[in-house]
């Protein structure tokens, strides 16, 4: 007896387009761009030296681009879970289901953007050297990676942020139960990496032990499907715009 | 056909019994006006309505299906409050797009107009507007949404008497082109009387009265005068409301199932009757006490 | 300590972007216009994409300064000379000359004074041909920075001829500074150890070649001093 008929796909379409429109990159772009800018230090330095020289090299890598990039994203998707965004899904036609996939979807698109922009802020922190230093201070053998590589980091990268961001989103949700996790959560990992057995090592290595990137990425799928899974399953019982 | 069903549904905040044993049907195709107090459970109803709110207990049924979680009950109503949220950068023009996304029988160009009359400017962004201005702005989307089943709750706070008033005809306008189920909640009944067709009247979380509002119009009758010739009348009638002004004269309004002959022995009797205004009727029955707030005053 | 310091400033930096953003969109003024906030991430989209085009397109040449001109390559003959006497001379080290003077001598003594930090090598040989003058040249072998021949940033040793008297002074002390840019740690994991290791870094050699006449008497209290013949 329904007027208008509608189904799960199409109205997620049409809130994670309507998401998009909404997230904002700005941030992101300033986060990034203070990094590039002041952040000249490096990600360390060594030295040799003999009577007469002393030799220095400052190493440069975009790892605090992504490493500052994934906090971002984790900040995003625990705020995708907040009553206020969710809100934003109810007022219009949703339920906790299309709301989660949109939010799933925003969370894939802001982890490939997040991990291209980080990957190839690199390349910007290149130029800026080479026109800011003498060239001949610029080691040239890392200068111009393999474009196959940054491609690889690129997913990489991506893929990394999306587990965060899948993480964060469970993370949300379950704050979103009772606001004790946010003192749990946080509680539970300190003990577990600072105890004395290696479930946090395990777990980590579980990640970053990974040498095949096609097995990292099913591992990060599945996790991150898992968070999802119980993110919907916990959102299904929840009330909104409360 | 009644579109929305809801059987014995309660719902219990932490300690707070928000509703509790309500049970209404509505029917398609009318405007039903949701009265009652502050806090008389009204905002509960309709979000259970909604489904956004899950009921502790009862069953609520919207176009045949628990509206909770349901896809196609969300699809087929919009919800208007002041509680509606959109990203806080957008143009109201931006957000009247998104809304067409979802709702197939949204009409821009009527959005649009609406808004130019209103003089808001679709360039504006939602979180500058004011208080009023949100108000209206809302009120504008629900009647340019065309959902089958549309609820505005206290869809005019803030907004000015003369947006008011304008509001309430146009709703009634587009209603009049437009049939759809529309329910409208509000503690101002006197604003929304001459649009409405049923009346809802909720009393602490339980329903109080369902009428049609011509029926409510002759519902109860007043009584003046001395209070001893008057107790001869109400024996056994429902007493809505009792004032005792000056010594000996008391004021009564019991329900209206006076018959002719019973009318003219008022007359004679020395009792004035009067009609009570509808406003007035869904103030006394849903009071906590007989006397009002006169009675605080009262003590002894 | 020295590793979490910049890590908790990166998170505190980025919680305040994420928060400034938050802060900022509840207010009634936007940071931004708002038409700038929409073209932001398009601009720096495409201002990473320029970057890297023109990263690429950077000239490899620009990175070898000076270009070559103060240094050269050295004959075979000096090439077999040097690989005799210096002992660990690695077979494909190159070995360049990066200074080269002759002066007039008179006399039939040469005094040779070493002042300074000067602690390398002296090779003296004598020439039938090389009549009235001497010929000093100094010579280096390759300094690599992970595998990058930054030789010619080699300052040579200062000399100075006076009286007959030839004077090698180590220059002042200098640094050198280099940026090298460095495959992300984060995902080294999917990356050939091989292929992301760093290359060598060393110090190369340094001696000086003299070329006196044949008759010609080297006064000197320097130690370290190889007679070629």
């Amino acid at each position: 007896m329904f007027l208008t008929e509608t189904n799960v796909l199409a109205v997620t379409c049409k809130q994670y387009l309507v998401k998009l429109k909404a997230v904002s990159f700005s941030g992101l772009v300033i986060l990034q761009a203070v990094i590039l800018v002041f952040w000249t230090g490096g990600m360390g330095m060594y030295g040799a030296s003999n009577v007469l020289i002393s030799l220095s090299v400052r190493n440069y890598s975009s790892d605090i681009v992504i490493i500052a990039t994934m906090i971002w994203a984790l900040a995003l998707a625990i705020m995708q879970t907040k009553k206020q965004a969710k809100n934003m899904d109810f007022t219009l036609v949703s339920n906790r289901l299309t709301s989660c996939l949109s939010d799933i979807g925003i969370l894939a698109t802001i982890s490939f953007l997040g991990a291209l922009t980080s990957v190839f802020s690199g390349m910007l922190q290149r130029l800026l050297m080479y026109f800011a230093l003498e060239h001949s201070t610029i080691i040239n053998s890392s200068f111009k990676p393999p474009l196959a590589e940054l491609a690889l980091d690129v997913v990489a990268v991506a893929l990394y942020i999306f587990l965060i961001a899948a993480g964060g989103y469970l993370f949300g949700m379950l704050l979103e139960i009772s606001r004790l996790f946010a003192f749990l959560i946080p509680a539970l990992i300190l003990g577990l990496a600072r105890g004395q057995n290696n479930y946090f090592t395990d777990f980590l290595g579980f990640y970053i032990t990974e040498t095949s990137l096609l097995l990292f990425a099913g591992k990060v799928l599945l996790t991150s499907a898992l968070c999802f899974a119980l993110s919907i399953l916990i959102y299904n019982r929840m009330e909104v715009r409360r | 056909m009644a579109i929305i069903e809801c059987v014995n549904i309660g719902k219990i905040f932490q300690r707070n019994q928000a509703l509790n044993n309500f049970s209404a049907f509505i029917e398609e195709n009318k405007i039903t006006g949701l009265i009652g107090r502050n806090g008389a459970g009204k905002t509960t109803l309709l979000k259970i309505i909604a489904g956004y709110l899950k009921p502790t207990s009862g069953e609520v049924k919207v176009f045949g299906h628990n509206p909770f979680n349901n896809l196609q009950v969300s699809a087929n109503l919009i919800f208007i409050d002041e509680h509606m949220t959109f990203p806080e950068s957008w143009h109201l023009e931006e957000i009247f797009d998104s809304i067409g996304l979802f709702y197939p029988n949204w009409n821009k160009e009527l959005a649009l107009r609406l808004l130019a009359y209103f003089s808001i400017s679709p360039k504006q962004t939602h979180n500058s507007l004011s208080k009023g201005m949100r108000s209206t702005f809302h009120a504008i989307i629900g009647l340019a949404a065309r959902s089958p089943l549309t609820i505005f709750d206290e869809p005019t706070t803030g907004m000015d008497a003369a947006v008011r008033k304008d509001f309430y005809r146009a709703l009634l306008k587009d209603y009049v082109e437009h049939p759809r189920t529309i329910l409208l909640s509000s503690h101002l009944l006197n604003e929304i009387e001459n649009i409405l067709e049923d009346i809802l009247l909720i009393k602490n979380g339980t329903k109080c009265l369902h009428l049609p509002v011509t029926e409510l119009k002759n519902y109860a009758l007043g009584l003046r005068g001395k209070a001893d010739a008057l107790n001869q009348f109400l024996n056994g009638k429902e007493e809505f409301y009792r004032e005792n002004f000056a010594p000996e004269q008391s004021f009564v309004v019991v329900k209206n199932d006076f018959s002719e002959a019973e009318l003219r022995e008022l007359k004679k009797a020395g009792i004035s009757t009067a009609a009570v205004p509808t406003e007035d009727v869904c103030v006394y029955l849903t009071a906590q006490s007989k006397g009002g707030i006169s009675d605080v005053f009262n003590r002894d | 300590m020295s590793i979490l310091l910049p890590f908790s400033i990166i998170i505190i930096l980025a919680i305040l972007a994420f928060w400034g953003y938050r802060v900022k969109s509840k207010g009634k003024k936007p940071l931004l216009p708002r038409t700038a906030q929409r073209s932001l991430f398009p601009i720096y989209c495409l201002l990473l994409f320029l970057a890297s085009v023109v990263v690429y397109a950077l000239p490899d040449e620009s990175f070898v300064h000076p270009p070559a001109g103060n240094i050269k390559e050295i004959s075979a003959e000096i090439y077999q000379l040097a690989g005799r006497i210096w002992p660990v001379n690695t077979p494909n080290q190159a070995i360049y000359e990066n200074l080269s003077e002759s002066y007039p001598l008179t006399a039939k003594e040469l005094k040779l004074v070493v002042a300074g930090d000067y602690q390398d090598m002296i090779w003296i040989e004598r020439q039938e041909a090389n009549q009235g003058q001497i010929q000093v040249k100094s010579y280096v072998t390759s300094y690599l920075v992970e595998d990058y021949d930054i030789t010619s940033q080699i300052k040579p040793p200062v000399l100075t001829w006076e009286d007959n008297t030839l004077l090698i002074k180590s220059p002042p002390k200098y640094t050198l500074k280099f940026v090298s840019f460095k495959n992300n740690f984060l995902t080294s994991q999917f990356k050939n150890p091989a292929g992301s290791k760093i290359g060598r870094t060393y110090f190369g050699k340094e001696a000086i070649h003299l070329v006196v006449p044949s008759e010609t008497e080297v006064l000197t209290d320097y130690r370290n001093i190889v007679y070629l013949n």
